[in-house]
């Protein structure tokens, strides 16, 4: 089946169409989850947070753009809304970065390994990272989005990858050896 | 602001990865949570409120059953248990050859409906199986006062009038009753209320005495002098009771039915036009509709006055969808004031066109129209059956009266965009949209249980000419036909 006639059924509330959307896209969207969510349990949730929000606002999608990329902004705000609700707490967890990350050349690294080497980084970092680097957001767009100033999104970018080579450098160097 | 080449890896590796995840219980977890869709919701909540009406109309039904059976039974018991009580005015003692068990059994069978059957002979049952037990009279007679103290209070309180019209002048308490009326009910209530207690109290005291029949007897019969007074009552719910066969007799050639109604329909509109004076004349509007819905649930009773003929009455609940195409079609032939002129309606609005004219000018346009509406409908049918067994056919007619109310209107071009709005009440004032409309039908039955059936109809309904109001008066002849499938249970 075409994604455009999917996409028409799903926007008229077809349960059955509904189901092959969620079935054909849950895989990449909460690949985009875990990569903003803290765990996997918070990445569950804001899944299926966005299913909902899709679901609700799929009407309002009109032909124009990527169909993936209007869905993984959802999931992206719905990332950001939990972010912004559970700061505080985040912000306290963050201190205990226990997870061992087992060392080899990024270039094998695999998706999963990529994460959770982004996962050693802040919330902060980690989130404007991944939108500037990963999903092409601009910093005015980043600032906007996480409530920052465009400089402060540059600056927290520059910090990040810093930390990120600092990383990877480690990392190298243990595997030399 | 350029990215490094491992940042380059990251962002493939990460714009590819895919997550293995497990979508049934996603999907479960979403369909509990995602708004479904509003027309499963309707027609669930209407199926869920006709099944709760049936239940409860059911219920109040047994419960009467009940208690008039429970009473009838009661009387007998006291009777049977003292012994030499002395049968009342009126009362009717010879049972044939049957025993008394087999007389309240026959009895109520005979009065019985359908769930008031189940709990009637239910409460028989356990009284004739206290009689049965022969550890004592205490047993029966405890059950017999439990039994009345809940009875009493719920007769005397239920139908005051019917206290007055009992032939009970022996005794003096009713003599008194008698001269008045009303206030003394209240009294009446109270002291019933005095001498239950007491007997109440008397009973639990012969539980805790010895179990003794003759200690038994003798309080038996303290109570039952204090029980005179409830015995009164008892006789006035007697009679009734002895009212009831005639009840019995409409209840038990009555239905009670529900069904749901998916229907499609045709209208045909024609407008007043308001023409100048000189004008000759138009002949237009000519109206199709492409989907007109109808949603409908329908709960009534349904009397049969032999095994063929049939009348019925119900109240539904009426949802219509209307999503009109207007084909307007103006056909012109007019001359004014000395030029041939063409006019032209649209949504509303005239449109005149000067210019020489030869011949008839045909103009149409399609416009559709959408319009939701709720209706309160009230049909009544009367019809002929025809029965093979479990199986049965029957031919309905009759006629319906609604009202309703227009939600809301729209007029939207051939593109679906949105022309004018119209807001119920602007569209339709309310006290415009009664109507009278004619049914007719086929209806098809299966008895699925003993007095259960299940309907499947197809019935057809015509509305006549009907006005209604928007910039003009519209007139409107409407049909539709209805698909239904029910279920009815004999009462």
């Amino acid at each position: 089946m075409r994604q455009q006639e999917l996409i028409k059924y799903c926007q008229k509330g077809d349960p059955k169409y509904q189901r092959i959307l969620v079935d054909t896209y849950a895989g990449i969207l909460m690949a985009t989850c875990l990569r903003y969510c803290k765990s996997e349990d918070d990445a569950k949730d804001c899944l299926q947070e966005a299913w909902i929000k899709i679901f609700k606002a799929i009407h309002t999608y009109e032909n124009t753009g990527s169909f993936k990329a209007w869905m993984q902004k959802i999931v992206i705000n719905c990332a950001l809304v939990n972010y912004r609700k559970r700061a505080s707490i985040i912000r306290i967890e963050s201190s205990n970065k226990s997870k061992h990350f087992e060392p080899k050349i990024y270039a094998e690294m695999s998706a999963r390994e990529i994460l959770d080497l982004l996962h050693r980084l802040s919330d902060i970092k980690r989130f404007v990272f991944l939108l500037f680097v990963v999903d092409g957001y601009r910093h005015s767009e980043i600032a906007e989005m996480l409530e920052i100033s465009e400089s402060t999104s540059r600056s927290i970018l520059t910090r990040a990858r810093s930390k990120l080579k600092k990383l990877i450098t480690c990392y190298d160097k243990a595997l030399e050896l | 602001m350029k990215l490094d080449h491992h940042e380059e890896v990251f962002r493939n590796k990460l714009q590819q990865h895919r997550v293995d995840i497990d979508t049934d219980e996603l999907w479960a977890n979403l369909d509990e949570i995602h708004p479904k869709s509003k027309k499963r919701r309707f027609v669930v909540i209407w199926w869920l409120f006709g099944v709760a009406t049936i239940v409860s109309l059911l219920y109040l039904s047994s419960i009467n059953q009940a208690e008039t059976l429970s009473d009838l039974v009661i009387e007998k018991k006291e009777n049977t248990s003292s012994g030499s009580e002395p049968l009342l005015q009126g009362e009717k003692e010879d049972h044939g050859s049957m025993t008394n068990e087999e007389w309240e059994m026959e009895k109520s069978s005979m009065d019985m409906g359908t769930i008031g059957a189940t709990i009637g002979a239910t409460t028989t049952s356990d009284i004739i199986d206290g009689n049965r037990q022969k550890t004592g009279k205490s047993i029966s007679l405890k059950r017999h006062l439990s039994v009345i103290d809940d009875q009493v209070p719920v007769v005397s309180t239920k139908r005051p009038q019917d206290n007055l019209i009992l032939n009970v002048n022996e005794d003096p308490i009713m003599e008194n009753r008698n001269s008045s009326k009303v206030n003394v009910h209240k009294n009446q209530t109270e002291e019933v209320l005095k001498h239950q207690t007491v007997a109440t109290m008397d009973v639990e005291r012969i539980g805790q005495m010895d179990k003794s029949e003759s200690s038994v007897e003798k309080s038996t019969k303290d109570i039952t002098k204090k029980m005179d007074f409830i015995k009164i009552k008892k006789v006035e719910h007697r009679a009734i009771a002895m009212n009831a066969p005639s009840i019995s007799k409409y209840r038990k050639r009555s239905r009670l039915f529900l069904n749901m109604d998916f229907g499609w329909g045709d209208l045909r509109t024609t407008y007043d036009e308001p023409l100048p004076e000189d004008a000759g004349y138009i002949n237009l509007l000519n109206s199709t509709s492409v989907g007109l819905s109808s949603q409908h649930i329908n709960l009534g009773i349904k009397y049969e006055f032999n095994n063929s003929v049939f009348a019925q009455v119900g109240l539904s609940y009426d949802r219509l969808v209307r999503r009109l195409t207007l084909r307007n079609t103006i056909q012109l032939d007019t001359v004014v004031n000395g030029v041939q002129e063409i006019y032209y309606r649209s949504a509303g609005d005239n449109i005149v066109v000067s210019g020489p004219v030869n011949g008839v000018n045909i103009i149409t346009q399609d416009i559709q129209w959408h319009t939701y509406r709720q209706l309160i409908d009230i049909p009544v049918h009367v019809g002929y059956k025809l029965s093979r067994g479990r199986y049965s056919a029957s031919a309905l007619a009759g006629i319906s009266v609604n009202i309703g109310q227009y939600v809301s209107g729209a007029y939207v071009d051939q593109d679906g965009l949105l022309i004018k709005y119209t807001s119920g009440e602007e569209l339709n004032p309310y006290k415009k949209n009664i109507k009278v409309s004619l049914l007719g039908g086929l209806q098809f039955a299966y008895r699925i249980y003993e007095k259960t059936d299940l309907i499947l109809s197809i019935r057809k309904r015509w509305i006549p000419k009907t006005t209604i109001q928007y910039d003009k008066i519209i007139n409107e002849k409407t049909s539709f036909t209805y698909a239904s499938v029910g279920a009815s249970i004999k009462l």
